[in-house]
């Protein structure tokens, strides 16, 4: 008798099987040695306030159920089998793109990106005179930048000061990534101030922030180099995944944020907090820059057809 | 799209959008291959020598654009016209601005620039009219001419070296306006002509159209044209013109009228001329439609419209 098994086309992870199901944030090495391994899941799984069934896995192709191996080896799943990710993108997906320009009616260049369920809006005042006298630059622009999450902007209704590390910490890399775009020399005695917020929080809000910034610079007519887009990659489930979410990025594996210049072919941004071996960490961050290279894409696409549409309304 | 968050209905989308695809395919520069974004190359004979312009910069022996805007080539020149810039001066501009400090012998006015310009005491016309120096008296009495926050229309006079503008308001045309509103407009929108000073008769009122996008609308003042006014005449004018402080409710309307014909002109991204905004804001009041109605959006469709026919009209006269 021939037997029945679901259609997959997608093969998955190669080890798929040891990482198949069910979730402990944690080790629980300790309850191996009291308990059966069924028990001690069942048991992390209500501390967890998961519901799975632990029965016989039909899909997996050994004999052997997931419980087969270590509970070391156990861990949350963030690829399924069918090579799913929790939103249902295929590991080299992004999220949707979306870029709207002169968003902010008052300033002089604005910007709403949204990658997925990520938000964020971008405005830019500038060049215009140095409000703080001392802090004139004789040959160059100032540069300013000031980022800020929202406090509607995640799950739990945050109260943040204004200025806690985190954002001091993203408004300066912000800063930094377009410094290095921006043709300062060109507009000097002035200063240029980016405002970037973030409206929704899903993940990847420092790649949203400098692409929303780079549409509004470039919105706002100010000489660059090139355009600086961002996108971020990590390593769950020994596969690498493009533009991480909110779930993803809290798992705690490795999160590379790369931002590039792409028609100069450089790197003007590269962050991880993690550790991760050569080879593989040239893997993630090749995708992260295959992910960079399709939001300029996009947002030159959105450049161009701004510029067409201010032209042929101005007429002549 | 840019600019424009009016709550439409559906027939208005529909004609909203009928009206721009129209002037779309009117536009001559949009339909060719000059708009370019950041970064992109600009394609240029490469064996003629040609000068790199605003705009652009070498990469790889290859020229590309650093703004996003139109391609504009003059002989061997190419550069790159930013649309949606801050406002670049050039000798001989008037400008309207709004004065940010009072300093030694001079003013600095917002004018829409990288930097405040500088209108110094001694470039602008006493308001007594008499030619001298000025003395410590004068620069004592600067507040009683400009204060700050006042609107202050002038002409670019020169640069310095380090790129900061001087102003002049040499004239009797130049100075403080008074009685009236100040928008604040796209630069690209106003177009360099003869006039920027425009007195619409059948209104009563002045409009200045300044070149860095502060446009005046006020009511009309006499004899500003007048370079040489009898000292005695013109100190009793202004002591009749102090006692009518107020303006009459007709002229606040106008000027509301006007005012509000160059907003709706330039959230649609139309160059603002005087024809035009006399233009809009007659079609207004044929149409019987209140001032505060002209920001709907059923007026801002009809506007597309009727520019969306203009422009067609003119194009057939052309050919």
């Amino acid at each position: 008798m021939m037997q029945v098994r679901p259609n997959l086309d997608y093969e998955g992870p190669k080890s798929h099987q040891h990482h198949r199901a069910f979730v402990f944030g944690f080790e629980y090495g300790f309850l191996k040695e009291k308990l059966d391994q069924k028990e001690a899941a069942k048991r992390a799984n209500e501390q967890l306030g998961f519901v799975f069934d632990i029965g016989p896995n039909p899909w997996s192709k050994p004999a052997t159920s997931s419980f087969g191996c270590k509970p070391s080896l156990v861990k949350m799943e963030y690829v399924s089998p069918e090579g799913l990710r929790l939103d249902g993108r295929r590991p080299m997906e992004m999220r949707q793109i979306r870029a709207e320009i002169g968003t902010v009616a008052r300033a002089d260049g604005s910007a709403v990106f949204e990658m997925g369920n990520t938000k964020v809006i971008a405005a830019v005042y500038g060049p215009r005179e140095v409000q703080n006298r001392s802090q004139q630059i004789s040959d160059q622009a100032l540069v300013r930048c000031e980022y800020s999450m929202a406090n509607f902007s995640t799950g739990d209704r945050m109260r943040k000061p204004k200025g806690d590390r985190r954002s001091t910490e993203i408004s300066l890399v912000i800063r930094q990534t377009m410094e290095a775009c921006i043709l300062t020399h060109l507009m000097p005695r002035s200063q240029i101030d980016i405002f970037v917020q973030v409206l929704q929080a899903d993940g990847g809000t420092r790649s949203a922030c400098i692409n929303a910034a780079t549409l509004a610079l470039a919105d706002a007519g100010i000489p660059m180099r090139d355009i600086v887009t961002s996108c971020s990659a990590g390593y769950l489930n020994s596969t690498p995944l493009l533009d991480l979410n909110y779930i993803e990025d809290s798992a705690g594996g490795p999160d590379v944020t790369v931002g590039i210049l792409p028609k100069l072919d450089k790197v003007t941004l590269l962050q991880m907090d993690a550790k991760l071996p050569l080879d593989i960490f040239e893997n993630v961050m090749g995708l992260a820059t295959e992910g960079c290279k399709a939001v300029a894409n996009y947002i030159r696409e959105v450049l161009l057809e701004n510029t067409k549409q201010l032209e042929y309304r101005r007429g002549l | 799209m840019r600019g424009l968050q009016l709550p439409l209905n559906q027939t208005q989308r529909i004609r909203l959008q009928r009206a721009l695809e129209k002037l779309h395919s009117l536009s001559s520069k949009a339909n060719s291959d000059a708009s370019v974004t950041v970064a992109d190359t600009i394609p240029v004979n490469y064996d003629d020598a040609f000068l790199k312009g605003h705009g652009t910069t070498e990469l790889n022996g290859e020229l590309v654009a650093t703004v996003c805007g139109v391609v504009e080539r003059v002989n061997k020149l190419v550069y790159v016209r930013a649309l949606r810039a801050r406002y670049k001066p050039e000798v001989g501009d008037i400008v309207v601005g709004r004065v940010v400090e009072v300093a030694q012998k001079r003013w600095r006015l917002e004018i829409n620039f990288s930097q405040d310009a500088v209108l110094m005491l001694s470039s602008m016309n006493m308001p007594d009219g008499i030619q001298r120096r000025r003395t410590a008296l004068d620069e004592l009495n600067m507040r009683s001419i400009f204060e700050e926050n006042d609107v202050v229309c002038a002409e670019v006079r020169n640069f310095h070296h380090d790129g900061s503008v001087q102003l002049q308001a040499r004239s009797q045309k130049y100075g403080k306006l008074e009685k009236g509103q100040l928008l604040i407009i796209d630069p690209y929108l106003v177009k360099k002509s003869k006039q920027h000073f425009h007195y619409l008769e059948q209104f009563g009122i002045d409009l200045i159209l300044g070149r860095n996008g502060f446009i005046w609308v006020g009511e009309h003042v006499e004899a500003r044209d007048g370079m040489i006014v009898d000292q005695a005449n013109n100190s009793e004018q202004s002591t009749v013109e102090k006692d009518q402080a107020y303006t009459p409710l007709e002229m606040r309307q106008n000027i509301c009228r006007i005012a509000n014909a160059v907003r709706v002109l330039s959230t649609l991204g139309f160059n603002v001329d005087a024809d035009l905004i006399i233009e809009t804001a007659e079609l207004s009041s044929s149409l019987n439609i209140d001032i505060h109605d002209m920001l709907g959006s059923e007026f801002h469709v009809l506007v597309a419209e009727r520019e969306a026919e203009r422009r067609s009209l003119m194009t057939k006269r052309k050919r």
